[in-house]
């Protein structure tokens, strides 16, 4: 949706003038949780919607009158192409002769991005992931995730104390996994707990050593399972990644990390053929 | 006249991709900097309201309709 129709000018334009627009998350993945009100309310909206035979699912555009009542609903299957959900929305505007909204109104109810619900614990920072498919053509658009090495997890990958170029460390596997685990590209399925680390590993090699401040050379290869449409047709995710770090050895901490994919492809199946289709990776530390 | 070594030389250093040795800082810098511009964001022009319970506030006082798209995973993420 967020890369067809919800990008869509004619979209965009109506749901600005005319509406007030709201995304709910039914697992609140990466989020915080809802409150028990929100989830009550879209439990009642959801009843409505049965009890008036409107057609409608989990995934799902709902228009609500200002009483509450669902008056119009329509599958994703059909809003996600733009020249339904543009039409269907102009069609409400029409019979219901609405007025656009005050644009004082618009703005005092504009939310900014939501923050991500993990806070780093004491001592962690957390890495920014983003994977997407290297075809310009795709309508998965970008993923991103949020993962967070502990300080333990950060130390491992620490120069030591004399460190001299050319000397490597290599992550934990478990520490590596965690940042691996959500280099799967943009799916119908979105849950990174479903992917599992089949092999690979990361390693940092001191490159220079200049004043007070280590730069590390970063090389990582990624072998990962990630299911898509058919569990038995397991996908699968094989990267090579390559990168660079800073290390401020007075204050003991990482200044940047920066991670990408030199190659990068995801296998997976569809009716028995195998489908293989590159995927571009990036990390980075966030400040 | 160029032999076939020296024109097979030649195109081995402007043809051929660079190898994992030649990926730098600089290299892994933009190459970040591009999938990250990547991600699509005509999706947020629209002025979405912060929660459910929000939209329904707003509904009632301003007596507009909300449009409320539901759905499994998180669209601010694009794991949806």
């Amino acid at each position: 949706m967020r890369v067809s129709s919800l990008s869509d000018d004619r979209v965009i334009d109506l749901l600005t003038k005319y509406f007030i627009p709201v995304w709910v998350s039914r697992e609140h993945y990466q989020l915080a949780a809802a409150s028990d009100a929100e989830q009550a309310e879209l439990q009642r909206i959801d009843r409505d919607r049965v009890e008036r035979g409107l057609e409608g699912g989990t995934v799902c555009v709902f228009i609500l009158a200002p009483d509450g009542a669902v008056s119009a609903t329509m599958r994703v299957q059909k809003a996600c192409k733009p020249d339904n959900l543009a039409p269907f929305l102009q069609k409400i505007v029409d019979e219901q002769k609405l007025t656009p909204r005050a644009v004082d109104d618009v703005r005092a109810t504009t939310a900014a991005p939501r923050p991500p619900a993990q806070t780093p614990t004491d001592g962690g920072m957390t890495l920014g992931v983003w994977v997407r498919y290297d075809d310009p053509h795709s309508n998965r658009g970008t993923a991103q995730d949020w993962v967070e090495w502990t300080a333990d997890d950060w130390a491992a990958l620490a120069p030591s104390a004399g460190a001299k170029v050319g000397d490597a460390r290599t992550m934990p596997r478990d520490a590596a996994d965690k940042l691996f685990q959500q280099l799967y590209p943009p799916t119908g399925r979105w849950n990174g707990k479903e992917s599992k680390c089949a092999g690979g590993g990361l390693t940092g090699t001191v490159a220079s050593i200049d004043g007070g401040e280590v730069r590390l050379k970063l090389e990582g290869d990624v072998e990962l399972k990630y299911p898509i449409s058919d569990p038995e047709a397991h996908g699968k995710v094989t990267a090579h990644l390559v990168g660079a770090a800073r290390y401020d050895p007075v204050r003991r901490v990482f200044t940047s990390l920066i991670l990408a994919s030199d190659t990068a492809e995801y296998d997976w199946a569809w009716q028995g053929k195998l489908q293989r289709q590159k995927v571009l990776m990036a990390v980075q530390m966030q400040r | 006249m160029i032999s076939r070594t020296a024109t097979l030389l030649i195109a081995t250093v402007f043809v051929l991709p660079a190898h994992a040795e030649d990926r730098d800082e600089a290299w892994v810098q933009r190459r970040v900097q591009q999938i990250k511009d990547a991600e699509p964001t005509a999706w947020r022009r629209t002025p979405w309201t912060a929660s459910l319970l929000d939209a329904r506030q707003a509904s009632q006082k301003e007596n507009k309709p909300v449009f409320v798209f539901a759905h499994d995973g998180n669209i601010d993420t694009g794991r949806c």
